[in-house]
Formats: structure tokens, sequence, C-alpha cells
């Protein structure tokens, strides 16, 4: 099978083919969940949550109701991130309403009690003063246990809180699918003045293959998708498009070298399979960058490297196995 | 032949192994020091996501954003940088994003949601008199509107920059009472009428005589920009419209850093496999290959800086731009790879060491540029289509894929010679299947 690729190509055609029904299936059922640059909403995250907390139950509905405290209307999403992060996600909060939820997100994680009504706060943070003035004489002590406490508490500035408005998330999507539309439109026709158009063409859907795929990934396991993943698709786009046409420059030369003397699929298969070398290093090499960014980065960087590694291997599949036998198989059908 | 080989060979080797040092160093030579790609000074500059901080975009908030006059974008967008100048956010970069969009980014802020609420605040603008008492605030029913001007300021012709104020019919009667008793009070200095923002005194031009007059001109020590943002300011108080934040990313500096210290961890780990991967897969070859690849790096590096040169273009290094870095590492290597895989089909054919070099690298090379182009275009677009993050990774991914073109076709190659040259000429060293005599 390997050896003679051409011959399989139903095979080979048919795996990608059940992928790409299975990614469109999910899509059409499932749909994709959306992070906010999409959306629009507001996140707060907090990467390491102070000593003694851990995500459970019981914390992502104390989550919950902060933010439902600040907008009672709200909707809310609580996830874990990393071993001791908490993510929320929330529908677009106004300035005023984001303040609150970082007070109270403060005093919740800073061992305060946690009340969700104004006056009730204000009654307590009271309460919590005055016993502070009366023990102030004890003040040498109380600064050694200060110092181990303050490393344990929680800091405003340790809140990353993201933000975006429907009008910003609309643009983002019609931005993103024209410049995804440009750049095909140009590679393709760059491959067919160095190629032929059918060469372009047969890259091209190795190429939308790679992107639904990417797609379908993020839509079966329902990994939240944001302005990286837009990145990554773009990244996979130039890479996949180069895989492509390395095997490519195999048909090419093939095809001056032989010319009449083989068979289309005679010509796809020599460049196949003198690709596959090339094709499983230059894999590998990058995919040990960006594998050692996705077991090592922080979730910003794990949000951007998740996708590139699956486009990365879809685009070492349909390289090989999906645009070169398609393109022998139209030149069959041209003669 | 062997002695101009190993001059030269041993003169790249300097070049490469001084750039190294340069981007990576951060040494001392006496008092001449090398800063290093990641001194933040003469460096990369760095991204908010990576130094912690806050983007804000702001928008004029109106129903319909075409009826928006792009001149008062403008003078909000000045409006701004007064505003941050006072916060004393003097590191603060505003620039314009779209057509209608103001692009706040704030370094170090510990709290994102005061500065959305002071920046994007309606602008209130006033005529105040030396006690700070309001003589006539800026709302359209006092003033008209104000131009910055350049052209003869006095009798005398003198040219300058200046600025124009055209008043109201109730702005007229209100400045000539204003007028009349700042000039009273010349005796004491009081001859000023202060203009605020916000209630801060942002100009105070001195009152030389009583104005009675549609409009008069604010003259004094103004170049084209500083008249420009005093009449922006006062233009502030009449904008048609308020602002309203429609993005906001707040970064702490912990994380920022924890962000920048793992992904570069990361990087190392990842060179470092790719280094070992190439040496056990190609041998001699390997080994030109990892030391293209420092040298890639470096020079990633350095055109990321500017070079270090004073005023040159320093590339803003994003997260989304380190995995771009990151990604084009494991694409250079692939132009090694390609080449590599062409030698060895050229040694399997039976052609001497030589000879497999050059044409090897001959096969290779339409592939390698045609693949190459295509992901430039990718970067062009994206380039000039994308926004934020996405142009931050356009850039470092072009920056990359160009670099790895030149240090494949020509160090790569050169290196290689250099290698037969030396007289190693043995086929299994350059990856052949079998072991054979020269």
């Amino acid at each position: 099978m390997f050896k003679n690729p051409c011959s399989y190509r139903k095979i080979l055609l048919s795996i990608s083919a059940v992928l790409v029904v299975v990614s469109i299936l999910s899509m059409a059922f499932f749909g994709f969940n959306l992070g906010i640059d999409f959306t629009s909403g507001t996140t707060f995250e907090i990467e390491h949550m102070p000593e003694g907390f851990v995500y459970d139950g019981a914390l992502e509905g104390d989550m919950a109701s902060i933010v439902t405290g600040a907008k009672a209307d709200a909707s809310v999403q609580v996830q874990a991130i990393g071993a001791d992060g908490v993510f929320i996600k929330a529908s677009e909060l106004t300035n005023e309403e984001t303040e609150v939820v970082v007070d109270a997100l403060l005093a919740y994680f800073n061992g305060e009690e946690v009340s969700l009504d104004a006056t009730d706060a204000t009654a307590e943070v009271e309460a919590i003063e005055a016993p502070v003035e009366e023990t102030a004489t004890d003040v040498a002590v109380e600064d050694a246990t200060d110092v181990v406490e303050e490393v344990k508490a929680l800091e405003k500035a340790a809140i990353s809180i993201d933000k975006v408005s429907a009008t910003t998330s609309a643009r983002l999507i019609g931005d993103t699918f024209l410049a995804v539309l440009i750049a095909i439109v140009l590679m393709l026709i760059y491959i067919a003045w160095r190629f032929d158009f059918k060469s372009g063409i047969c890259a091209v859907i190795a190429l939308a293959h790679d992107v639904v795929l990417m797609f379908g990934f993020y839509s079966v396991f329902q990994f939240t998708m944001n302005t990286s993943f837009v990145a990554a698709v773009l990244t996979i786009i130039g890479y996949s498009i180069n895989a492509t046409i390395i095997v490519f420059d195999r048909v090419r030369e093939n095809n001056r070298m032989l010319g009449k003397k083989a068979t289309w699929d005679e010509k796809a298969n020599n460049a196949i399979t003198t690709s596959y070398t090339r094709t499983l290093y230059s894999s590998l090499t990058t995919l040990f960058t960006i594998g050692a960014l996705f077991v090592l980065g922080v979730s910003s960087i794990q949000e951007f490297a998740l996708p590139i590694i699956v486009g990365i291997v879809c685009g070492a599949y349909s390289s090989l196995f999906v645009a070169p036998t398609i393109w022998a198989w139209w030149k069959n059908l041209s003669k | 032949m062997k002695a101009k080989n190993i001059i030269s060979f041993a003169l790249v080797m300097v070049i490469i192994a001084t750039m190294a040092v340069v981007v990576f160093g951060d040494v001392s030579i006496g008092s001449f020091r090398v800063p290093g790609v990641l001194d933040p000074e003469y460096g990369v500059k760095q991204g908010l996501d990576l130094v912690g901080g806050s983007v804000i975009v702001f928008e004029p908030d109106v129903e319909d954003l075409s009826t928006v006059d792009a001149e008062d974008v403008a003078s909000a967008e000045n409006i701004i940088r007064v505003r941050l100048t006072s916060m004393g956010e003097t590191e603060a970069t505003v620039s314009r994003q779209g057509e209608y969009g103001i692009r706040v980014e704030i370094p170090n802020i510990d709290d994102p949601n005061e500065a959305v609420s002071y920046i994007g605040q309606t602008a209130a603008l006033q005529f105040m008199d030396i006690d700070g008492n309001v003589v006539m605030d800026g709302t359209e029913e006092f003033v008209q509107t104000a131009t910055a001007t350049f052209g003869p300021m006095d009798e005398y012709g003198n040219q300058g920059h200046y600025v124009t104020l055209s008043l109201t019919g109730a702005g007229r009667e209100a400045f000539k009472t204003a007028t009349e008793q700042a000039l009273a009070r010349s005796s004491e200095g009081g001859n000023v009428i202060i203009i605020a923002l916000d209630g801060i005194p942002y100009s105070w031009p001195m009152v030389s005589e009583v104005i009675d007059s549609d409009s008069c001109i604010i003259t004094g020590q103004f170049d084209k920009d500083s008249a420009k943002e005093l009449a922006d300011v006062i233009n502030s108080g009449r904008l048609p419209f308020s602002l309203k934040d429609t993005e906001l990313r707040a970064v702490g500096p912990t994380l920022g850093q924890e962000a920048l210290d793992t992904s570069l961890f990361a990087a190392l780990i990842g060179i470092i496999l790719v280094m070992i991967f190439m040496l056990i897969a190609y041998r001699l070859p390997g080994l030109v290959a990892d030391i293209a690849l420092v040298a890639y790096i470096s020079i990633v590096c350095l055109v990321m800086a500017g070079f270090f040169v004073e005023g040159g273009y320093r590339v803003t290094l994003t997260l989304p731009g380190i995995a771009g870095v990151i990604l084009s590492i494991g694409m250079a290597v692939d132009a090694n790879v390609v080449i590599f895989e062409r030698i060895k089909d050229e040694l399997n054919c039976g052609k001497s060491v030589g000879a497999s070099v050059d044409s090897g690298f001959k096969r290779a090379l339409t592939a390698i540029i045609d693949s190459n182009v295509t992901t430039l275009i990718t970067c062009a677009v994206l380039y000039f289509l994308g926004t934020g993050t996405i142009k931050g990774f356009a850039i470092t991914l072009g920056i990359g894929v160009a670099v790895s073109l030149i240090t494949a076709i020509f160090l790569t190659k050169f290196l290689l010679k250099v290698m037969v040259g030396f007289g190693i000429r043995n086929p299994w060293v350059y990856g052949a299947s079998k072991r054979r005599d020269a």
C-alpha cells in the first residue's frame, strides 16, 4: 500500500472522506465552543488560585454566583485550567459590573466571606476593619505572619480580564473569512503558474481537507475557539500547501524526465514514495518545537499549539495521499 | 585549496558565534555592553501579554459608525493621549485600529477598569480664570470649532503655528467678559484664561487685549503637533459622540513573565530535540544543519531587534509571535531536510559526494522556493488584513520564512561545500545508505 499508493486510492481517500464527513456532521449538530473573540463577552482568568483552593463543583457554583451577583441575567461558564487555575466566561459586562466581579473574586480567594448583596458587603468590611485597629499593638507579630499570608493571597494583578464587544467579534469573523479566501486565491494563482491548474486545485483540496479536519477536531472535542485558533488555521494553510508543493515538485520533475514513458499513476507513486522521509522528518521536527510549547506553555500558548499539531498531522497525510492521488486520477480521466 | 577552505570556514564560524553572543549575550567588554535580544531597552519590544498590561480598544458610541467624522476620531485619539499623560502613563501607546477604533496599550497597570472609565469618559472642557472659576464651557453652545493653522501671526508677518478659535454668539459674549476681567487683573499676573480638560489645566494662554470677535487666535511656542493637540483638546468639548470600550485585554505582570519564561524554555527544549534529531538522521549534514540553525535563530533575533540600531524597526513580540518564531524554526529545518534527501538520492544513484551535493542543491531549490513563496503569500495577506495578535504573528512568521530561505540556500550550501573541500568524502557520513568508497 505504501509502495503503490495510487492503486489504493479508494481506501486512502475513503479514510479522508469519512473524517471529513464526521467533522461536518459534528459541526452541524454540535457546533463549536466559541470563545469571546467570536461571541462577545467578558472573561476572567486566574492562572494560579491561592493555596487551599481546589477546582470542584462548589467552587464552580461560587464563581457563577459571583458573576450573577454583579449582573443577574448574565450567562456564566466556569472551567478549570491547568492544575490550579480557573477560567470564567460571562456575557458582556459593563465596566462597573466587571469591577464588582473583580472585587468579589479578591474577597473570595483572600478568605473573606462573600456577600452578594452590596449593603451586606459594606457592613462586613466595617466589621473586619474594626478588630484590626484593636490589635494594633501586636504589630510585630502580625507582620511576620503577613509576609507568609501575602504569598498565598490573590492579587488584583493576577486576574486576567478579557472583554470583547459584539461589534468587534462580528468584524473578526468577517475579516478572517476574507483573509482566508484571498490567501487561497493568491496561492492557487501561484501554483497554477508554477505547476499546472490541476495541481493548484488538488493542493487547495488538500488544504480544505486539513482545515475542515481542524474545525472538526475542535467541534468533536468542544475546545474553546478564539483568535489564536484563527492564527493556527492560517499557519496550517501555509504549512499544508508547503508540504503539498514538495510532493508536486517531484511529480513535476518526473513528468519532465519520464514524459510518456510512465503513466500518471506511476509518476504520482514515485513522487509520493520519494517524499516519505522528507514528510516524516519535517513533520517531526516541527512537532518537536510546537509540541514542547504545548507541553510546557501557559494556557494561551496551548490554545494556539493544539490546533497546529492537529493541522500538521493532517497536512502530512493530505500532502502524500490526498493531493497527488486525486491529481493522477484527474489526469487519467482527461485522457 | 584546503587552506582557503579552513580560513573561510573559520571566518563563517566566528561570524555565527559573534552573532549568537550578541543576540543571547548581555555581556560586557569593559564599558562596552552588548544588550542581548531580550533587553527591554535595545532588544525586541515585548508585547503586553509578556510584560503584563492592558489593551483597550475604544470606539465612538453611536448607532451607525459611518456617520462618524474621521477628524473627530482623530481628536478623540489626541484627548486620550492627553489623559494618559495626566495619569502618568507615559509608556502607554495610542494607535488607530481600523477606521474608527482607537487602540490604547498601557503596560504594567494594576487596575484596567479604572483606566477604562477615566480614559473613556466624556470630555469636560472648560475655560477658567486664574482662580479656577469657570467662565465658559467648551460645549457647542459657546465654541464652534478650533483649528490648527500655519501662517502669519502678527502685523510683522512672522509665520508660525497657532490655533484659531471660532465662537458662537453666546461664546463671544462670555469670552468678552472673561477677557475684560482677566485684563483687569494684569497687575497681579491674572491676565490668563485657563483651558482645562476634565478639570485639569491643559493650556493657559495670556490675554493681551479684550476680545470681542467671533474668532480669536491662540499663539505660543507651538509646533505642528502641539498646535493640533490644543485644537483637538478644545474640540473635545463638542465631540458629537462619547467613547465606549469594545475590547479589553488585561494580563497581570506576573502572568506575563510566566508566559515568557515557559515559552523560552519550551523553545530551548524544542531546538535541542531538533538538533539531536538532525544529527542522528543525517550525520555530517545534520551537523551543518545545526550550525545553520544557530545562525538562523541569531539572524531572526537580530532582525526582530532592529539590529540594535538606534531608531531601527523593532518587532513587538507577543505570545502568538513567539509561537510564530518557534514554528518557523521547524520550517527552517524543513528546507535542510529537502536538500539532504535530494543529496542522499544522488549518492544512492552512485554519484560522487561532490557531484551529489551540487546536483542535490539544484534539484531541491525549486521546491524550496515554491513552498516558501506560498507561505510568504499567506503572511502578506495576514499582515494586511489581520489585526493585533494576528498581525504580530504574520510579521514573525514572515521574517522567519525569509531568513530560512537565505540560510538554507546560502549557508547550508557553503558549509557542505567546505566539508567536501576538507576531503571528507565518505558517502556514508553524508547519509548514503551503504558505506562505499568515494
